[in-house]
């Protein structure tokens, strides 16, 4: 049995159920907005059981999981969603089942630094970053620099800016809480995701900042697109150090060749690059949910 | 410098900072992620921070006594900006630790800028599996665990030192957990009413008013003792 905990109106959750379905997979869909209700025993192993509107199943009859719930949704008996999302979250923690991906490493996303020095001892180059509540630093890393950007620290979604000269009257707020600035990596922008042993390469070309949030006169252009060897291995290395079977790498290659990782997002939202260039990722995180190919 | 970092409400915190100001310990609470000059560079990581006017530089040790910045800890903030602060700040935090090549006790993990964070089922479920009897919790599944005794054995292990240990049996036991966690401080309160000792609790900010618990955790910190 394989557990989606998710909601069928988030697409990259739309897709992995459709593709289990083609698999013939037997799957339990828990949707963070019904009444879900787990009882979770862990003092003799882990057991207990999980109830949705449609089916109730053993928690150890559960092989793999899909976990993309998206925080909890508000409604009547706040308490119990929450003790819901608690016990499932703990439960995914401890189970032999195969889950993509472990809470805890995907709380790896909410410190993005650490993150970054996690990339960097495996052997990706990352930007560098100074995090501070030094004003004066800011100032010595912008002219080190020339080009310098500035994002969150957390996992809080952010839009990445260029530090420009309308800023310098706001660099004294830094000193009300740290604040990340990185070296402004030129480039054109990839987007791996690594599903098991399986690499998905996208070629992203947009002259906005944060092609997330491109205008419409900048709209990215998306092609597939394969890597060097090297770059291939550091990805799937990445995955496993991260210990995220399910990762999305953005990386930077600069007009000098070199490659930088950016950024390891731990619940990738494919959709939005299986849906412009057809590469099947739903399939395959199908195929390793049904399979599994990495151990903790 | 040997920085504690707690919440401004940790009393025993604070006082073991003050008591040991003359050997350069600092109590540093999430407000002063605010009031003093913090800085993470990376690659590779090097953390500094500066304290008392002096220039910023790498802490010597670091005690860690917080699990994460809540927006209750920084009152001095505008009340719309306290969230995201706070995320901000426990970010920075877990970072900044993380890239310390000095004693951090505890380390930070990506859940806790203290430990691994574990739930009380987490301490069930690690115990159970070194066979390590556990008091059973309540029915009510939330997470709590059970309630403590009136008289129950508190064993500190603080790195290579057991404190309140009756006997080398449960000893053992505090150390094994304490491994299993990754910990290399923390308190575990057993059962005395029954061979062999049942897990009740465990919380990785022992009582540093305890003078033997505070003298272990100068050993880890490397404090010099006058």
């Amino acid at each position: 049995m394989i557990l989606v905990w998710g909601s069928l109106q988030d697409p990259p959750v739309a897709l992995v159920v459709d593709e289990l379905a083609k698999l013939g997979a037997p799957v339990i869909l828990a949707e963070p907005h019904e009444f879900l209700h787990v009882e979770l025993q862990t003092h003799k192993g882990v057991a207990g059981f999980l109830s949705t509107p449609r089916a109730s199943v053993d928690l150890d009859r559960i092989t793999a999981a899909y976990l993309r719930p998206n925080g909890s949704v508000a409604g009547p008996d706040q308490r119990g969603r929450e003790m819901t999302d608690r016990n499932l979250l703990l439960w995914a923690e401890l189970t032999s089942a195969f889950i993509i991906n472990h809470p805890s490493s995907m709380a790896g996303n909410n410190t993005k630094p650490l993150q970054a020095m996690q990339l960097h001892r495996i052997g990706f180059a990352v930007p560098a970053t100074l995090v501070t509540t030094d004003p004066d630093r800011v100032r010595q890393f912008w002219r080190q620099h020339g080009q310098v950007v500035y994002k969150s620290i957390s996992g809080t979604r952010s839009i990445v800016r260029r530090l420009t000269p309308a800023d310098e009257d706001r660099l004294a707020d830094v000193r009300w809480c740290p604040t990340q600035f990185q070296q402004y990596v030129p480039g054109v922008e990839y987007r791996v995701h690594v599903v098991g042993s399986e690499l998905f390469t996208c070629r992203i070309e947009c002259a906005a900042d944060d092609y997330r949030y491109a205008t419409d006169h900048q709209r990215p252009t998306l092609s597939e697109a394969s890597l060097p060897d090297s770059i291939n291995e550091r990805s799937r290395l990445a995955s496993r150090h991260l210990g995220l079977p399910l990762v999305g790498l953005d990386l930077r290659r600069t007009p000098d060749g070199d490659w930088y990782c950016l950024e390891a997002n731990p619940s990738p939202a494919f959709s939005y690059y299986e849906g412009h260039i057809g590469q099947p990722i739903a399939a395959a995180i199908a195929r390793l949910l049904t399979h599994g190919d990495i151990s903790r | 410098m040997i920085l504690v970092v707690a919440g401004w409400y940790d009393t025993p915190a604070r006082r073991y900072a003050v008591e040991r100001r003359a050997h350069g310990v600092r109590l540093v609470t999430p407000a002063d992620l605010s009031r003093r000059q913090w800085s993470l560079d990376l690659p590779p990581g090097r953390s500094i921070v500066a304290l008392d006017d002096g220039p910023p530089e790498q802490p010597s040790a670091v005690l860690v006594r917080l699990d994460y910045i809540r927006d209750s800890d920084l009152p001095h903030l505008a009340q719309p900006d306290r969230g995201y602060a706070a995320a901000e700040m426990t970010a920075f935090l877990t970072a900044w630790l993380y890239a310390l090549t000095v004693p951090v006790v505890n380390p930070p993990s990506t859940v806790c800028l203290s430990g691994p964070g574990w739930a009380w089922e987490q301490w069930e479920h690690a115990a159970a599996t070194m066979g390590i009897p556990v008091q059973p919790a309540s029915a009510s599944n939330n997470g709590d665990p059970p309630a403590t005794p009136a008289i129950g054995q508190l064993v500190t292990v603080a790195g290579d030192r057991i404190v309140g240990a009756s006997d080398p049996y449960t000893a053992l036991l505090a150390r094994r957990l304490a491994r299993a966690a990754g910990l290399q401080l923390i308190s575990l309160t057993f059962t005395t009413d029954g061979i062999p000792p049942r897990l009740v609790a465990a919380t990785p900010w022992p009582n540093l008013t305890d003078p033997d618990i505070a003298e272990a955790v100068d050993d880890l910190l490397r404090v010099e003792r006058s």
